[in-house]
């Protein structure tokens, strides 16, 4: 089982269009996908058309011994499921802080699932905190998206240090442009030189779209009620990329709790 | 993704889906996908052992797009796998699926029992959020009618269960059937004869060729098993058949005419016989990987030339075999007329006295056989007497369906025990004698002495297995002499046991 997350510190990059994206492109290439919702936002939820409540809530959650399987939901498409959301994730640090091993606990939650799922992906909140560490733990590779500017670069390189400090390696966060404006210079700019500069950052990249803003009335993911568009182009794109990702091993090497 | 368990059910020819969505709960809805048609092969085990456990085996596709599908007694489909399957024995399948139906196949192969086009048409149930709460497909396939099959979603198996009820009020009926059963003669392989049914009433000649003619069916269904070596349980269990026919004539031969039973217990003999070498063979190929496992760490490996010198034996073994099993010989004894048989009237009262008569005195032959055994007496003995408890199992279960069923319960439990024993007894006699000729061929061969030092340890282990056995034996036989023990037998037969 493999565990990718869409992560990032600022809100409104495109965390969840990418997540819901790629778990269902590896959904139809016939990987038995999860997608956690682990935004208390429930985006990723109220795009699959589950209700946005987990019985016990974030305590109970991380508390209970082997408690996902549960709280699974099956989404409209085949091989994709989703642990969805809930309002009481706004405190999932405390809950996570309140347990053993805190930093470890969403890989150990996972772990009971890897008979029953070949990938994961989880669609993180925006924030640095014990969440964020558990997703460093827990993924083999996290994907980031980045708005087009200077300062969205200078973020994605403190969390690669963060990452290689958290022991897990610079291989495992890899970035990718997000919101790309291509009447725009700078993003253009960006969006052609950034990948050959930046080792970890992906030459895919999703471009600014009313398609992906229209996911909310579709409840649906773009890829497939606009296969054709530009955005379903680069979701699928970004998705080979680290399809390719995972297939070279790359990601961090694994470690003993 | 799909959860398991779903549920099958039949549904009247030319169902659609549009007709279900009119039966559906208050607020649901059905979004139709779509209908494909397939080339649908299902395999069982020549037996039906799958079926009759309630699982179905299809591959269904061809080319890069074949798949190979288990569903469950729940209609559920539990492993799938993708392609066809090379191989069909137990050993050869993949993992998921031999978990599940590894040790319900035994020794037994995976044969194509039916193959038809199968339309599949699927669609979504939504609730009133429009999202999929379960799907439904329709399967039909020609003269099978069609099935549906609700697939109950991760996280919804409430909702699942609601359509479950409103489909099964709307009048159908919910099957655990697999649909090769239904298959029209032609496009499915038959069904293993059924064991005839005794009555009470039944005159013993009739009774007796009824027996005989299931037999000489199971012989015959064999054969081409046998020939084609899909399993070597095709060869066991025609020697069974012959064994039992053979029991059947001995133990009835006081009542029926000596001019029609003679010749067809020669006949019977004869089968047997050139049946013996290939599956002494077979069972020797079958136990190699115990032997091997058996001996010392890497001296199981020394046992490669055996294996070879078995495994060339086997196949010529196997020629000689086929040869048999197809010839004028073979035919003439399954197709024996068995009318004089049935036409035979011995004065011998009911079926019922007749039968419980044949297993008392079966039962006192064994006691007295087995009484007579002591420590010095020979492996032949013990042999002698295994062949006297098959008849008496033979007899018992020939005409169980006259008796109370726990009563022939218990005295088959009570003589398997022994039977057991002096099976042990006696396959380690025989694996032992042919381990020690095929160690001379060995020799002669340009085997190394590793092969021949680890066949001698294979015997040695043998030879312990044999002594276990024989040093157990009063054991087992003071048990079935025990007082309970012979009750449980004059319970069944209704007569005393001294």
């Amino acid at each position: 089982m493999k565990v990718v997350a869409c992560y990032g510190i600022k809100g409104g990059v495109g965390k969840t269009s990418a997540a819901v994206n790629l778990a269902y492109l590896w959904a139809k290439s016939g990987r038995r996908t999860l997608l956690w919702d682990l935004d208390p936002q429930a985006a990723a939820t109220f795009l699959f058309r589950v209700k946005p409540r987990v019985k016990g809530g974030a305590k109970g959650l991380v508390k209970a011994n082997n408690p996902l399987d549960a709280h699974l939901k099956a989404t409209d498409f085949e091989n994709l499921d989703l642990l969805p959301a809930d309002f009481s994730y706004r405190n999932l640090d405390l809950a996570l802080g309140s347990t053993a091993k805190p930093t470890r606990r969403l890989r150990r939650l996972l772990r009971p699932l890897a008979t029953r799922y070949d990938m994961v992906v989880l669609d993180c909140p925006p924030s640095v905190s014990l969440v964020s560490e558990n997703v460093l733990e827990a993924a083999d590779v996290v994907a980031v998206p980045l708005v087009p500017s200077t300062l969205s670069l200078r973020t994605f390189d403190q969390l690669a240090s963060f990452a290689e400090f958290r022991g897990r390696g610079s291989g495992q966060l890899v970035g990718f442009l997000s919101m790309v404006d291509r009447r725009r210079s700078m993003h253009r700019k960006l969006a052609e030189e950034l990948p050959g500069e930046h080792p970890n950052i992906l030459s895919a990249y999703i471009p600014a779209s009313s398609l992906v803003e229209r996911m909310g009335e579709e409840r649906a993911p773009v890829v497939t009620w606009a296969p054709r568009s530009a955005p379903a182009r680069s979701y699928r794109a970004l998705w080979a990329a680290l399809e390719n990702l995972l297939q070279s091993g790359a990601g961090p090497s694994p470690k003993e709790d | 993704m799909s959860d398991t368990p779903a549920s099958l059910g039949t549904a009247p020819d030319g169902s659609h889906i549009a007709d279900l969505g009119q039966i559906l709960p208050a607020g649901h809805g059905l979004v139709t996908a779509k209908s494909s048609r397939y080339r649908r092969i299902w395999l069982d085990t020549f037996d039906h052992r799958l079926a009759a456990s309630g699982f179905t085996l299809y591959q269904q596709g061809a080319g890069r797009s074949a798949r190979t599908f288990l569903v469950g007694p729940e209609g559920g489909v539990m492993a799938v796998f993708e392609g066809t399957l090379a191989k069909k024995m137990a050993g050869d399948l993949p993992k998921e699926m031999a978990k599940v139906i590894g040790k319900l196949l035994g020794l037994r192969a995976l044969l194509e029992v039916g193959r038809a086009a199968v339309t599949v048409t699927s669609a979504a149930v939504v609730d009133e959020l429009d999202k999929t709460i379960c799907r439904l497909w329709i399967e039909s396939a020609e003269g099978a009618g069609s099935r549906v099959s609700i697939v109950p979603l991760t996280g919804y198996q409430t909702e699942a269960d609601l359509v479950c009820s409103a489909v099964a009020a709307a009048g159908l009926s919910w099957s655990q059937r697999p649909m090769w059963l239904d298959l029209p003669e032609g496009s499915r392989h038959g069904d293993p004869p059924l064991r005839p049914t005794l009555v009470p009433e039944e005159r013993a000649g009739t009774a007796v060729a009824r027996l005989l003619a299931h037999l000489f069916a199971q012989i015959e269904l064999n054969a081409p098993g046998a020939i084609a070596r899909h399993d070597t349980e095709f060869l066991h269990d025609l020697r069974v058949a012959v064994r039992r026919g053979r029991s059947a004539l001995k133990l009835l031969s006081p009542l029926l005419p000596p001019d029609e039973i003679e010749p067809l217990a020669a006949e019977l003999k004869w089968l047997g016989d050139v049946t013996t070498a290939a599956r002494d063979l077979d069972v020797q190929l079958l136990q190699l990987p115990l032997v091997r496992s058996s001996l010392p760490s890497h001296w199981g490996n020394q046992l490669d030339p055996l294996a070879d010198l078995l495994a060339h034996k086997r196949r010529q073994s196997h020629k000689k075999l086929a040869q048999h099993l197809s010839s004028e010989r073979f035919w003439g004894l399954v197709g024996w007329d068995l009318g004089p048989l049935q036409a035979a009237e011995p004065d011998c009262g009911s079926l019922e006295d007749l039968a419980a008569g044949i297993i008392a005195s079966a039962h006192r032959r064994v006691l007295r056989r087995g009484g007579q055994i002591g420590d010095d007496s020979p492996p032949e003995s013990l042999h002698s007497l295994r062949k006297r408890c098959k008849e008496l199992r033979y007899a018992i279960e020939f005409f169980s369906d006259l008796f109370d069923p726990a009563a022939v319960a218990t005295a088959i439990k009570e003589l398997k025990v022994l039977q057991d024993n002096l099976g042990e007894h006696q396959d380690a006699e025989v694996h032992a004698a042919m381990l020690a000729k095929l160690g001379e061929e060995l020799y002669a061969s340009d085997a190394g002495p590793g092969a021949i030092l680890a066949t001698g340890m294979a015997i040695a282990a043998m030879a312990e297995r044999q002594a276990v056995a024989r040093s157990g034996f009063h054991e087992y036989f003071v048990r079935f002499s025990r007082p309970a023990a012979r009750a449980a037998f004059a319970s069944l037969t209704g007569r005393p046991v001294r």
